[in-house]
């Protein structure tokens, strides 16, 4: 046997080994240390500070190491973190064993001064403790500390400086709905080894809504605070959305190649350089300063009444394909908005139809820039359908927009226009008239129509409406199937009265019952069902009160005095034999097939009289 | 023996008695026939009105019709088409010539759709027949299946058809009824009598009267239904000219006004 296969790591088998025999040997340790009365003490680690350093809070248990709850006071001047770090330990003291459970807050001053936490409870297992208040004196900042300071935040500026986001607006103020065209800038310093932007520029403002940024625009060498960027610019369409003073703020995130935290395997700067290739790459955020842009309610005083929202600065014309049309031919109308607004949320003029024109909803196309839709020509076209014949003025499109700049309402006027529509020819469907010709023309032409007839036709006193509901002769003819009815329904009843029908029942059920015994080759029902059969039907015949209680012999008698053959006596006789001999004497056996008998006692019953 | 004869007398002229009124208006036919024949058209027309008066034939109101389309008095024409189609409706010529006056009157002729088809009042008995028909053969073999037949299942298959097509035909016979109601109602605008109206549009009156303002006007040769009131007699009022005023409107309701006797024509007599 292999050793391997059973042991296949002796490493681990020695590890576990080792952990065994620790702790059998500091079983006692624990055991007798979780014994040893609960002790805590609490201090701060160091318990003077100047205003920049940070310190440590320890709260130590002596004689347990589980895991104590309660809650910390909070103190005002210090932050103190709510996740400590725990180190547990076991050891001999003057041969005594003893457990500890040590806790370590972050602690950082936010103002100076002699700081105490207070006593405040805490629970180890069962017992309830308290821990002791412990003072901390945090001093004025020194020299040291300033610089310290002074450095980071230059640090915190050259990082910043580093990559930003620049978003230039036009106005510090917009109307509500009204859409600019703005710009987002991202500033990336020539020295810094970006790999790439992770995503493009994300706005966190919820009263404003962004067009579609597409690709951006890249610019080189352009210089800034003394140092050489590139820009990465999007145009967008900024609208504003909800009236009142809100922020806006913009943040991306760009992918930076950062010096190795480890030594290179050779130990050489070369190669922890990211400029070189090496070192690793680190997301960095970048974000825009916020902005707090006031969005101004647009004025009630003034608004006309085709006002639907559009502002902006725009000139307005319509165009029509046709000057002259038949009745009912279409006429596309276009009214062209060009200029610069919000083409985005721009709805179409409202047309109505009248008497002259049926009007249909417009079509909407925009020329000029797609992602943002501030400037360009938005099209509206509508299909004019003339009703009337004549000389038609077309309507004049309705449009008012709101000048933000001159923070005015204005209606751009339209010149009218007029048609020429002529009543046209009336539209003939060719499909008749091709199958007229396929007819032969055995239609009657025009000509032909209006003929006199010479001979008077059929007289008839009245032209009146006489239905066949006010005909006697009708009402009268409904008595016969009423009659009909009546006499089935009266027969119907007798009959049922009088036991026939269920006779017929009884007959069909015994029927059913023998052609069952056939399928299934059960002579013994077979026969039962056919005496029982014989029984009714014969004694039915001869109007006997009880047939089922006829023996073989009545049966026998009653057909020899109907009168009936003695070979029909005979061979009735013989069925109802058979079927005593299957009933009381089951072993002897039939020589004749069940259907054969089933139609042989058909037979016979029809000639019985 | 006089007793005798006066009876076989009486019986022999009750006997001929059609045939001397059948040969009247023959002869009046032939009248106007020939009249018409000569080129007398207003002579024509009023031989055949006298005989309308007289009796119907589908040929008379054809020939009417007719003359009044030739004297283009197309409201008169419709008129009497539509009596003549009545009478024959089966006449594809007159079908033609009605619906060529109803273009010349600028009116629109009744839709011709298949539910106007085989549910107008010309299908009425044929549905009252199938009605009848589906109702008692139903009921018989029923009754026959409850109480003769050993076999009920089948009655469970046929009663819900038997009820299916009772309604069916029922419904079709109500359509056919309602529209036959309708027709009752119908009348055809004639041609203003008076010169000076030249706008050839008769007005509809909003109170019974020549000297009231109209409430609308309609063509001539234009359908209007008469209002019946609830037991069946159409809303007439007689003013103290002698005239009689009919409360009518359009066929889709949106005319309505009275309307005096002589400016319109009963489809059906009334």
């Amino acid at each position: 046997m292999n050793f391997r296969k059973i042991m296949p790591n002796h490493k681990s088998f020695f590890t576990y080994l080792l952990l065994l025999f620790y702790l059998i040997s500091t079983a006692p340790n624990h055991l007798w240390g979780q014994t040893q009365k609960l002790r805590i003490e609490s201090n701060f680690q160091p318990a003077t500070i100047s205003m920049a350093q940070n310190t440590i809070y320890k709260v130590i248990i002596y004689g347990s190491q589980e895991n104590p709850q309660g809650t910390m006071p909070t103190v005002s001047g210090l932050s103190i973190s709510n996740s400590p770090q725990t180190f547990r330990s076991a050891s001999f003291i003057n041969g005594v064993p003893s457990v500890r459970l040590e806790m370590s807050f972050q602690v950082k001053p936010t103002s100076m001064g002699v700081h105490t936490i207070p006593a405040w409870s805490i629970r180890v297992g069962s017992k309830t403790v308290q821990v002791p208040p412990t003072t901390l004196n945090v001093l004025a900042p020194n020299q040291q500390d300033k610089i310290r300071q002074d450095a980071d935040a230059k640090n915190k500026n050259d990082l910043k400086q580093a990559s930003f986001i620049e978003f230039k607006n036009p106005r510090p103020y917009l109307y509500e709905g009204e859409t600019v065209s703005s710009q987002i800038d991202l500033y990336i310093w020539d020295r810094l080894p970006v790999s790439r932007i992770e995503r493009v520029p994300q706005k966190e403002g919820d009263a404003f809504s962004l067009t579609e940024l597409g690709q951006p625009k890249e610019k080189r060498n352009q210089v800034k605070f003394n140092k050489t960027y590139t820009i990465f610019s999007w145009p967008v369409g900024l609208t504003a959305a909800i009236a009142g003073s809100h922020n806006i703020t913009f943040n991306t995130s760009i992918r930076v190649r950062v010096k190795s935290r480890g030594n290179s395997p050779f130990n050489s700067p070369f190669f922890n350089d990211p400029f070189f290739g090496f070192g690793r790459e680190e997301s960095l955020t970048v974000q825009s300063d916020l902005q707090t842009l006031e969005v101004r309610k647009l004025p009630m005083i003034d608004r006309p009444e085709s006002f639907r929202g559009a502002i902006g600065d725009f000139s307005a014309r319509t165009i029509t394909n046709i000057d002259r049309v038949s009745l009912g031919d279409p006429v596309k109308l276009t009214f062209e908005i060009e200029g610069k607004g919000n083409f985005s949320a721009m709805p179409a003029p409202e047309l109505k139809s009248d008497n002259n024109f049926k009007i249909g909803p417009p079509a909407f196309s925009f020329e000029g820039n797609e992602l943002t839709k501030h400037m360009g020509k938005q099209s509206f076209e509508y299909i004019l359908t003339p009703l009337n014949p004549g000389l038609i003025e077309i309507p004049v499109v309705p449009f008012s927009y709101f000048d933000p700049i001159q923070e005015k309402y204005f209606s751009a006027n339209t010149s009218s226009h007029a048609i020429r529509v002529d009543p046209g020819e009336k539209w003939i469907d060719p499909t008749p008239q091709i199958q007229e010709k396929e007819d032969n023309e055995n239609l009657v032409s025009t000509k032909d129509l209006f003929q006199t007839e010479n001979e008077p036709g059929t007289w008839i006193k009245t032209v009146s409406s006489e239905t066949l509901l006010n005909s006697k002769l009708f009402w009268s003819v409904q008595s016969f199937p009423l009659f009909f009815l009546l006499c089935l329904v009266f027969y119907g009843w007798k009959r049922k009265q009088s036991g026939r029908d269920a006779f017929r029942q009884k007959q069909a059920q015994l029927k059913k019952q023998l052609k069952d015994a056939i399928s299934y080759k059960d002579s013994a029902r077979f026969f039962r069902a056919s005496r029982d059969r014989l029984r009714l039907e014969i004694g039915t015949l001869y109007k006997h009160q009880n047939p089922s209680s006829l023996s073989n012999n009545e049966l026998i008698s009653l057909l020899v005095k109907g009168g009936n053959d003695q070979e029909l006596v005979t061979d009735i006789q013989g069925i109802l034999d058979t079927s005593d001999n299957y009933e009381f004497a089951a072993s002897e056996q039939d020589s004749e097939s069940l259907d054969a008998i089933f139609m042989k006692m058909n037979k016979l019953l029809k000639k019985v009289k | 023996m006089k007793v005798y004869f006066q009876g076989l007398f009486i019986g022999l002229f009750l006997c001929l008695l059609p045939c001397s009124w059948s040969t009247q208006q023959d002869r009046l036919f032939y009248d106007a026939v020939r009249a018409e024949a000569s080129g007398d058209l207003d002579l024509a027309i009023q031989i055949y009105l006298k005989t309308a008066k007289i009796s119907h034939s589908s040929n008379l109101h054809g020939n009417l019709a007719n003359l009044y389309f030739k004297k283009e008095q197309f409201g008169r024409s419709i008129l009497h088409f539509e009596k003549a189609l009545l009478l024959d409706p089966k006449n594809s010529e007159l079908s033609a010539n009605l619906n060529f006056a109803y273009e010349m009157a600028n009116t629109s002729p009744k839709n011709k759709n298949l539910t106007s088809i085989y549910f107008s009042s010309n299908f009425l008995s044929f549905w009252i027949v199938i009605s009848a028909i589906i109702f008692w053969v139903g009921l018989i073999i029923l009754s026959y299946l409850l109480l003769y037949s050993t076999n009920k299942k089948l009655v469970f298959y046929l009663f819900p058809m038997w009820i299916c097509l009772s309604v069916l035909s029922v419904y079709s016979s109500s359509l056919s009824l309602s529209e036959q109601n309708k027709l009752n109602r119908t009348v055809i605008v004639f041609e203003p009598d008076s010169e000076h109206n030249k706008s050839k549009k008769v007005p509809l009156r909003r109170f019974a009267g020549e000297s009231n303002s109209a409430n609308t006007t309609v063509i001539s040769g234009e359908n209007l239904l008469i209002d019946f009131d609830d037991i069946g007699n159409p809303k007439s009022h007689k003013v103290s000219d002698g005239k009689t005023w009919y409360l009518a409107r359009s066929k889709d309701g949106r005319k309505k006004g009275w309307i005096r006797e002589n400016e319109f024509g009963w489809i059906l007599d009334p």
